[in-house]
């Protein structure tokens, strides 16, 4: 064995397939102590594989996991975070009911008599882990009732809480507003001059050149780079991870807005608690446009398109017309069949169905809608067809048609949804965070799709909670700050920084009535 | 009269009566609460009462000790417990469909015993079977209010509140308790912590299982000292609608079957009354009515997003 150079983390020759597909293909991976690890990848390429076998979870089929110079052989999770491994999932594994302490300890907590929970230790180790890692969380409320960012911080102090020196970072920043990011650096900063180990899988460059000290690049289950962030330009390591050129900016040209689609007049909705989420909103969306609603997660957005679509009710007063219909509290149903598609943020389980297959997932909504309505059994020749399309026009990675969607990996699902939508016949697009966590050869091509779009003359309102996005895509801006609606100019009228400033509520002096 | 009926409906007698008659939904849906936490689908809480009841029945008959008889029914809800998760967890049966079967096939079977066993229909009424004597507290006897509400019940009607505690305890002081909700809420999540999830399943229909069995011995051992047809009526499903309302709760849940064993009482107390008895006996299931209609419109805001009634 040669051993020039002693890694805190080495995974060697790391090898896993399901059946056929060899999701991690002879993987090494060699990891600094107390450095930030970015992991990064195009959709598929075996990221979460390899994370999920350092964590315990799978087993690999070849390979060896050495930690410190000690061969480690993980039983499983248990095993490996008692080893110091810890990991902080894609879709976040937390008990919505349950209170956030309860998350934080689950499985692990301290006992009185050997026989009953003991809070006050609990608390008090969780409460020095917080204060030693900043972190501010209100530990007795219920997981489903505190914001994403906060749920993050949850799952990083539940690791912390367990030991862990290494801790994996699974796209934590796909759910994360721009501060959330912020914070999140802030905290893997501190952790990392605490001596932890940082790995990192992100789709997002800026961020990995703003944070990591390494870089490795998997493509198709191999690694095609290991680079240092500082030898690398940020369009080299794009195409290094795709395997051709990729653009990082749209290529939209302007364009005439036909007819009005979507008409909003004095909309206000208010959620369960009665709270006025979304306040008096006016606006239009024109055939052959893309109106772009940027905002903070959390503002009101949510409540808008649920609106919009028929899944919350609005207040007295508003009026939405859709081709000069009134559709105000309308059905989600009324909607899909007069044109209207959309696309939640919830892609894995408002957006589809995880136990259901790529097929069923593909015409999901439009069974009734269009093209498959006139049978009363379901034609399984032009479903196929169609699956077929969607999967090969939005490349979806995928065994078959016949594969749970669970199985797909994060950015796939997505791609899956997008395409179901966008290839329908519909009038109006509604669309949130279209490109969350799909990697930036498929933010190229998804955006490229909507662009496509609007020239056959649809309109689409795009919900997003990346500034860039609705810069770079939609023909008039709106931010959303508070429930209130607020002008943004048309494309790029404005500067990154002054909307940037209207998300944070810094805009002008309307907003705060 | 309305002043009578308004009298004894608030009486420490009917208050009593209605201590008493919830011991047997208390012990059900306590144990119930451990099933519903961990969603495992299991709905067959009148078949585990009834069998549960009959082997009370039998296991005193044969022994002579109510306690043994007790016992009895608790094994053979263990033993249908075995059965639903061998056939739920391993075979990959449908929960729903095991849940009617069970429900369903419960009437034959204790019918089919009682015909095997005792050579009777309808009831079998005999002195071996013993049921449990009531235990007389002199300290209590001073205290006139108290007297009459605590004192002079059997041991099950102890047990009962005893079981609430310590299942409250359960549930949200010890380790189990908590893995055992977490189980039940996400259980990939629990999973990804180290749990065995198939354990915790396992453990908490058992529970369920021998708690409801305990709970059917209650009917034949609580002084009448027979087993009828059917003799659980449905006491069973007021079980289950009891953790449904108190959300698996086990003081939440034990509220709530209080309320059914106070609508039961009426259906005595009012009894001496001469109000039409099918009115009076309709008592507890428009009280079951009446909390289903509570709990809904206290959820009703918002129903839109759940319920999906627009799909
Ligand atoms: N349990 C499983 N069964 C079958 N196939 C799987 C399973 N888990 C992952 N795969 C497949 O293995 C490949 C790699 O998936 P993985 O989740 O590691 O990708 P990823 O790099 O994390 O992608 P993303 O960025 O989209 O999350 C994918 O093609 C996926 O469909
Ligand atoms: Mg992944």
């Amino acid at each position: 064995m040669q051993n020039e150079e002693q890694h805190y983390l080495e995974m060697r020759n790391i090898v896993k397939s399901f059946g056929p597909l060899i999701a991690n293909n002879n993987i090494t991976l060699k990891v600094e102590k107390a450095t930030v690890h970015a992991l990064i990848g195009e959709n598929g390429a075996g990221k979460s594989t390899l994370m999920n076998i350092l964590s315990g979870i799978y087993k690999p089929d070849y390979g060896e996991i050495i930690i410190d110079g000690k061969k480690m052989h993980f039983r499983n999770s248990f095993d490996a975070a008692k080893n110091g491994i810890g990991m902080v999932f894609q879709e976040f594994m937390l008990f919505d009911d349950l209170t956030v302490i309860e998350n934080i300890v689950y499985a692990y907590e301290k006992t009185r008599y050997g026989m009953f929970i003991d809070k006050k230790k609990n608390r008090e180790k969780v409460e020095q882990i917080c204060r030693d890692y900043h972190f501010n969380i209100p530990l007795d409320a219920k997981v489903s009732e505190i914001p994403v960012s906060l749920l993050q911080q949850v799952e990083i102090v539940k690791v912390l809480y367990k030991g862990a020196e290494i801790i994996i970072l699974d796209e934590p920043t796909s759910v994360l507003t721009p501060q959330g990011v912020q914070g999140l650096f802030k905290a893997i900063r501190f952790l990392i001059k605490n001596g932890k180990t940082i790995i990192l899988i992100t789709h997002k460059l800026k961020e990995v050149f703003a944070i990591a000290d390494e870089i490795t690049v998997l493509r198709d289950g191999k690694v095609t780079g290991n680079v240092k962030p500082s030898e690398i330009t940020e369009n080299e390591l794009a195409n290094m991870m795709v395997g051709r050129e990729v653009l990082l900016e749209a290529d939209k040209d302007p364009v005439e807005p036909g007819e009005v689609i979507l008409e909003v007049k004095n909309l206000t909705v208010k959620d369960k608690e009665g709270v006025v989420r979304v306040k008096n909103v006016n606006f239009d969306v024109h055939a052959g446009e893309i109106v772009g609603i940027a905002g903070v997660a959390g503002s009101g957005q949510q409540f808008l398109v649920e609106a919009l679509f028929g899944l919350s009710d609005a207040e007295k007063g508003s009026q939405i017309l859709f081709n000069g219909k009134d559709i105000t509290n309308g059905t989600p149903r009324d909607a899909r069949l007069m044109g209207i598609g959309y696309i939640p943020q919830d892609r894995l389980n408002a957006g589809g169905n995880p136990q259901g297959t790529i097929w069923e997932n593909a015409i999901m909504g439009y069974h009734v809608a269009h093209g498959f309505k006139s049978k009363v059994f379901l034609d399984h020749k032009e479903i196929d067809e169609f699956s077929d399309r969607v999967v090969a026009q939005f490349n979806v990675k995928t065994q078959g048609l016949n594969e749970k969607l669970k199985s797909l990996s994060g950015g796939n699902i997505q791609k899956l949804i997008v395409g179901r939508e966008s290839i329908q016949d519909n009038k109006l697009l509604i669309i949130e965070d279209p490109t969350r966590g799909i990697d930036v050869g498929a933010i190229e091509f998804v955006w490229e799709k909507l662009l496509a779009i609007t020239r056959e003359g649809k309109g689409i309102l795009l919900v997003s909670h990346e500034l860039n996005e609705v810069m770079q895509l939609s023909d008039r801006i709106y931010v959303i700050y508070n429930g209130v609606l607020i002008e943004a100019g048309n494309y790029h009228e404005k500067t990154e920084q002054e909307i940037g400033l209207l998300m944070l509520g810094g805009g002008e002096d309307d907003v705060w009535k | 009269m309305l002043i009578e009926v308004l009298k004894t409906i608030i009486s420490p007698v009917a208050f009593a009566a209605a201590l008493r008659l919830s011991c047997p939904l208390i012990i059900g849906s306590v144990g119930g609460c451990f099933n519903e936490k961990i969603s495992t689908g299991n709905l067959a809480y009148e078949c585990f009462m009834l069998v549960g009841a009959f082997f009370g029945a039998y296991g005193s008959f044969i022994s002579g000790s109510p306690v043994i008889g007790s016992l009895v029914a608790v094994l053979s809800g263990f033993v249908l417990a075995l059965i639903y998760g061998l056939l739920v967890y391993h075979l990959n049966c449908n929960a729903m469909i095991v849940s009617i079967a069970y429900n369903n096939a419960a009437w034959a079977l204790t019918t089919l015993l009682l015909v095997v066993i005792w050579n009777t229909r309808g009831q079998f009424t005999d002195p071996r079977i013993v049921s449990y004597s009531t235990l007389d507290m002199d300290f209590l006897k001073k205290v006139p209010f108290l007297d009459t509400l605590f004192n002079n019940n059997i041991l099950l009607v102890y047990l009962a509140y005893i079981y609430a505690i310590i299942g409250h305890i359960i549930m949200y002081m010890t380790p189990f308790g908590l893995r055992l909700r977490g189980v039940g809420s996400y259980p990939m999540a629990a999973q990804s912590a180290g749990i065995s999830v198939r354990k915790y399943r396992w453990i908490g229909l058992i529970i369920m299982g021998c708690s409801m069995g305990l709970a059917g011995s209650y009917m034949p051992l609580s002084g009448m000292s027979l087993f009828s047809e059917n003799m659980t009526r449905g006491r069973g499903f007021l079980c289950l609608t009891s953790i449904l309302v108190g959300k698996g709760d086990p003081l939440k849940t034990t509220v709530i079957a209080l309320l059914f064993g106070y609508a039961n009482a009426m259906t005595l107390v009012l009894s001496t009354f001469n109000l039409p008895t099918q009115i009076v006996s309709m008592l507890p299931y428009v009280a079951v009515l009446a909390v289903l209609l509570m709990v809904g419109i206290r959820n009703y805001k918002g129903a839109k997003n759940i319920t999906g009634d627009t799909i």
